[in-house]
């Protein structure tokens, strides 16, 4: 393998970050869409079924404030009559109202079970059904780009391990930041669980080294390593730096974790959006000029119950939001067929039920940014999705 | 769901083996005849192939490197005791004991060598020094005779070295002029190695035995008995002469004779019998070993003059041994191993090394020659278990086709698995947490 001069450009510019590179022997590019747009593709994964009514509650909604009185501590932002954003996605909301934000509502996956895995596996596979793993939908939209029409690397997936919807047969870049890897906060409370029904000594043991802090145990997003804030924020950092180079990758997959709220959802959310919000605005500003190409895609696999629980948490559930923003997106909307939140509409009488299929969404915007095929998109990327039509007019 | 057979092949293999490997055979009634096989077969794997340096050429490398250091010639090989510690660990962790079949001969080969432990911390020779031990004086005899593991073990470098024999010498030895007598082996031998504390010889037993035992030294100079430099040799010019009197019977043999028959007597004694019961007992199955088997055990022992395979048979063929499982905690070396075995992920040693000594077990450097306490008290600590979280999470997160955390908690635990267990694995949030869980659930820390 000889390497090109701008390979040996990207190696030395991650040198810089302080990170590892990884390549593959022949990766594919894309080509400069035609037109001046140097389109960007980020996708953010949230690994544990965000809460879209925490995220991003209906205020408008009639039904809502029965189903969550009391339960957000501090006034969500308005975006509309009807939607608000939590407060701790500010920047968010301040791109929303410049037109570079969207809210995608009541939206889901074709996967209507409630394990996190099998829901992950659909969301990023690109498949509607679970069990495969093999590869991600943007992974074979990658490998799918004819040699002739590809002049750039184009791949390149966040963090210590790349998320399945990067995954694939086309090699992509993989980067990591040079740091300790993100503590789970949420593993030692699941283990204490486990412990506590049959184990006493292993449990007195964990409350232990938790209490004197030798476990770390929950979110706080202060300590380093926290899997929030600063992760966060230097994934998003170092990913744009690869992002603006000249001969850069342009399509970028990241997953973000702990949205599981079971139990302290309002703590934990305020907590984790924060870090989420961060990255957003990481994005925005190490992007430069090109925030202006750039569509960011946020993601999870489903959403939560419609009413709490008895640990002031939310349950798996179906429908949720997702994000988009960057300077390319057509936003200042929420794109929703909004079902209400009466009894007699929720899926399954506990859910927020999904009238919008989230491919759709994936599809438009790889038609809309990078000329994709419906074709391909409903056989190969999205497999078994003919009836999935892309949406149209994401972008400005 | 599980047969009883399943039940009885996953507990035997629990409390005797490192867990199963990724890919491996499956949990079945035949798992527990495996464990039978392999005591009747009695092969033990040499880590490393042969390819790793003798305890006797490893002490010389050190006082070549000691020499070099001394005038000033430092260099990368100055001195070769961690690149060899590292190389052992990778023949281990990353060989022995990760293709083992069951892995019952090298949880032995762990027992005997903690049984009769050296420390890395004492000295250079025995930090470079302390693998070479394991597989010249350890691994050869575990399936063998009793007497034959303390023979090889007491004449070797490493444990003369580590109980500061080499320089003990009688009072009336040619060299009792300038040396003295070090009652250190002498007494470990007894409380430690055969007899067990308290158990019928006194203080002028201890100093008979360290007379005995004047002339069981290494041989260091070119000019000094013996037959290789680094090696075992009995310098007569150190060794007391004259009969000595230990526990009621006189040794009047010369030379080195007069500590070997010792041993032997030693080795058949009825007090070694119930020490080794006990202490194989207290491992395998639990801190309060049932005195019924401690007293088969005994007896077996006795019977077999320390035949160390027909032991090793009574044990795992005891009813003990497959009733109650999950009394003992797994000790952080197996730990590691049946995390890497699950898994199927080798390591570097490094990182090996890093992890045993987060959770408190460091290879080979137990804190006194007692070795490292096998209760679980002891291992049931924040620290120990925040080790294991680190090592839990850090091989979670590895990638290289992390699998199904479902279909691996059912695969590595088989019958043991509990439903709270595959419900915390099956609700978790991520593939690597579900992993880590899996890695941390009772039944897998337990055995």
């Amino acid at each position: 393998m000889t390497f090109s001069p701008s390979r040996r450009h990207l190696l030395s510019l991650a040198a810089g970050l302080g990170a590892s590179v990884a390549f593959g022997a022949a990766v594919p590019r894309l080509a400069r869409a035609a037109g001046s747009r140097d389109p960007r593709l980020i996708v953010i994964v949230l690994r544990g079924a965000l809460d879209g009514l925490m995220a991003a509650p209906p205020i408008g909604d009639p039904d809502f404030a029965a189903l969550r009185a009391g339960f957000a501590d501090v006034a969500p932002l308005p975006l509309d009559n009807m939607f608000a954003v939590h407060p701790s996605l500010a920047n968010f909301a301040r791109q929303y109202h410049a037109g570079q934000a969207a809210v995608i509502h009541a939206s889901a996956t074709a996967y209507r079970d409630r394990s996190h895995f099998d829901g992950q596996d659909v969301l990023e596979s690109g498949y509607p059904v679970p069990g495969h793993t093999d590869s991600g939908w943007l992974n074979r939209f990658l490998a799918a780009q004819p040699a002739e029409r590809t002049t750039r690397l184009s791949g390149v997936a966040g963090g210590n391990l790349a998320p399945l919807t990067l995954r694939g047969p086309a090699e992509v870049l993989g980067w990591s930041p040079s740091m300790p890897d993100l503590a789970d906060g949420d593993l030692a409370p699941r283990l204490a669980d486990l412990y506590r029904q049959d184990d006493p000594l292993l449990a007195g043991v964990l409350d232990e080294a938790v209490r004197t802090g030798q476990i770390a145990s929950g979110y706080t997003g202060q300590t380093t390593g926290d899997g929030g804030y600063r992760a966060m924020t230097r994934l998003a950092g170092g990913l744009s730096q690869l992002l603006i180079g000249n001969d850069g990758p342009r399509v970028a997959a990241i997953a973000f974790y702990g949205w599981d709220t079971h139990a302290a959802e309002a703590g934990r959310l305020n907590t984790l959006l924060a870090g989420l919000d961060a990255a957003y605005a990481t994005f925005e500003s190490a992007l430069g000029p090109a925030w202006s190409d750039t569509v960011i895609l946020t993601v999870t696999e489903f959403g939560r119950t419609a009413a709490i629980n008895g640990t002031h948490g939310t349950d798996h559930g179906t429908a949720t939001a997702a994000f988009l923003n960057g300077g390319a997106v057509k936003g200042g909307r929420v794109i929703a067929d909004w079902p209400g939140l009466k009894p007699a509409r929720l899926y399954q009488a506990r859910d927020l039920m999904p009238t919008t299929d989230i491919r759709g969404v994936c599809k438009g915007l790889l038609v809309e940014l990078f000329d994709a095929r419906e074709g391909a998109l409903a056989t190969d990327i999205f497999p078994d999705s003919a009836a999935v039509r892309p949406m149209t007019g994401l972008i400005a | 769901m599980f047969s009883v057979a399943d039940n009885r092949a996953a507990i035997a293999y629990a409390r005797f083996g490192l867990g199963r490997q990724a890919g491996g055979p499956e949990h079945g009634d035949d798992a527990y005849i495996r464990l039978l096989q392999e005591i009747d077969e009695g092969s033990v794997p040499q880590p490393g192939g042969g390819a790793l340096p003798t305890g006797a050429d490893i002490f010389r490398r050190i006082w070549a490197a000691k020499a070099a250091f001394k005038q000033g010639q430092t260099g990368p090989d100055t001195n070769p005791g961690p690149g060899l510690f590292l190389d052992e660990l990778d023949a281990r962790y990353n060989g022995t004991m990760f293709t083992a079949d069951t892995g019952l001969t090298e949880r032995l080969v762990m027992f005997w060598t903690n049984h009769f432990a050296v420390s890395r911390d004492k000295h250079a020779e025995i930090n470079a020094a302390a693998g070479a031990f394991e597989r010249e004086a350890i691994r050869p005899f575990v399936y063998g005779r009793f007497f034959d593991m303390l023979l090889a073990v007491e004449t070797h470098p490493a444990m003369i070295w580590f109980l500061d024999n080499q320089n003990s010498a009688g009072p009336n030895s040619k060299r009792g002029k300038g040396l003295g007598l070090n009652e250190n082996l002498a007494r470990e031998i007894m409380e430690l190695h055969t007899l067990g504390v308290r158990t019928g010889y006194d203080q002028a037993d201890v100093t008979a035995f360290a007379r005995v035992l004047t002339g069981w030294t290494v041989k260091y100079r070119d000019s000094d008995p013996g037959e290789e430099r680094g090696g075992f040799a009995f310098n007569a010019r150190m060794h007391e002469p004259g009969p000595q009197t230990i526990m009621g019977r006189t040794y009047d043999e010369e030379g080195f004779m007069q500590g070997a028959h010792v041993l032997r007597d030693l080795a058949s004694h009825a007090a070694t019998a119930r020490h080794v019961a006990i202490k194989l007992a207290r491992h395998f199955i639990g801190d309060t070993p049932p005195p019924a088997l401690v007293a088969r055990l005994q007896q077996t022992f006795l019977d077999t003059q320390g035949d160390l395979k027909a032991v090793t048979r009574a044990l795992v063929q005891s009813d003990e041994a497959l009733a109650a499982p999950g009394q003992k905690l797994r000790l952080p070396q197996e730990y590691l191993a049946v995390a890497q075995r699950a898994l199927g992920l080798r390591l570097k040693p490094t990182t090996i090394q890093r992890f045993l000594v987060e959770m408190g077990q460091p290879m080979w450097m137990p804190s006194g020659p007692n070795g490292f306490n096998d209760t679980v008290p002891v291992w049931a600590t924040p620290v120990s278990l925040a080790g294991r979280v680190t090592l839990a999470t850090e091989l979670a997160r590895l990638p290289a086709g992390a699998p199904d955390p479902r279909r691996f908690v059912a695969d590595s635990l088989g019958a043991l698995l509990s439903d709270a267990t595959r419900d915390a694995v099956a609700r978790a949030e991520t593939r690597q947490q579900g992993l880590a869980l899996a890695l941390l659930s009772p039944e897998f820390i337990r055995r």
